[in-house]
């Protein structure tokens, strides 16, 4: 499986999680490396995973754009919907993002250990870190606005997955454990 | 049936509960946490436990383990996880789970979960 193969599994796992949570039809854009990938996207949450490849996926959006997901989902009035409620259906995108990723990526007979997604202090978090390594940036659109999946990965290989099927060098990437 | 939500996620127990209702199900009572839920569980009768795998503190695989070890309690009980390695699934069903559910949760696999429980164990 090279890094593209990879990247295409965490495209289509954000693809079929994203609609199917939020209720939100949602089109894949583009695919990039990023020094400063959250931006300023006021939700961010990020989720650490483990298994023969592993590393951090993070899901950024703005507020606003948070607020309409969750209302959407729940069919809550969205004045209702606070911040915590918004941050929380971020977080819950992130995990299930990385859960849907994780059988096609490493076979449903891996055992994978996935963290507990968290919030990032806005705006954008401290995502990437030069001891994280290189980060993939997904953008996709709704009608209500931008998603972003973040994803710095190093490989089985211990390489870093970026696009184009480049692997960087090894020791770029620290791999963090839940 | 009694339905007893339980999930860290708002977002996800807020999901849950409306999806529930177009189900049907009203009578439906959340949990945050395992330890709220522990002490639910004990306290009340109830006809379906669901039950998220990933939370902190203690997550449902040990909740549900609880249950059915130190509670000796029976309630139904289907996990509802992003988890979905054989390995996992097997655990839990060892554990003592009744049926399992892979996140994003389907409406319509939802409703033939809970179905196979009802005629399971006979409760309408």
């Amino acid at each position: 499986m090279d890094n593209d193969d990879v990247l295409t599994i965490f495209r289509d796992s954000a693809l079929a999680v994203i609609p199917a949570l939020a209720a939100t039809p949602v089109k894949y854009v583009s695919t990039s490396l990023k020094a400063d990938p959250t931006g300023e996207n006021e939700c961010v949450a990020v989720l650490d995973f483990a298994g023969e490849s592993k590393g951090s996926a993070a899901v950024c959006m703005s507020l606003a754009l948070a607020r309409r997901l969750f209302a959407s989902a729940t069919s809550m009035p969205i004045e209702k919907v606070t911040p915590a409620f918004a941050n929380d259906t971020v977080r819950e995108l992130t995990n299930e993002i990385v859960g849907h990723a994780k059988a096609p990526l490493l076979g449903t007979s891996y055992y994978y250990t996935l963290g507990i997604p968290r919030s990032l202090e806005p705006p954008g978090g401290r995502f990437t870190q030069s001891a994280v390594g290189p980060c993939v940036r997904m953008a996709f659109d709704s009608a209500e606005g931008e998603v972003v999946v973040l994803l710095s990965m190093v490989s089985a290989e211990g390489t870093p997955v970026v696009p184009g099927g480049r692997s960087g060098s090894a020791n770029q990437v620290t791999g963090r454990t839940p | 049936v009694r339905i007893l939500l339980v999930d860290d996620s708002s977002a996800m127990r807020s999901f849950v509960a409306r999806t529930l209702k177009d189900l049907g199900y009203t009578d439906i009572s959340m949990s945050e946490t395992s330890t709220d839920a522990l002490t639910r569980i004990q306290a009340e009768e109830w006809g379906l436990v669901l039950l998220d795998w990933h939370m902190p503190n203690m997550d449902g695989l040990e909740l549900l383990k609880h249950m059915r070890t130190v509670l000796n309690n029976k309630t139904p009980v289907i996990m509802l996880t992003v988890e979905q390695e054989r390995e996992k699934v097997a655990l839990a069903i060892r554990t003592g789970a009744d049926d399992y559910i892979i996140k994003p949760l389907n409406r319509q696999t939802l409703a033939e979960k809970i179905n196979k429980i009802k005629e399971k164990y006979g409760s309408s």
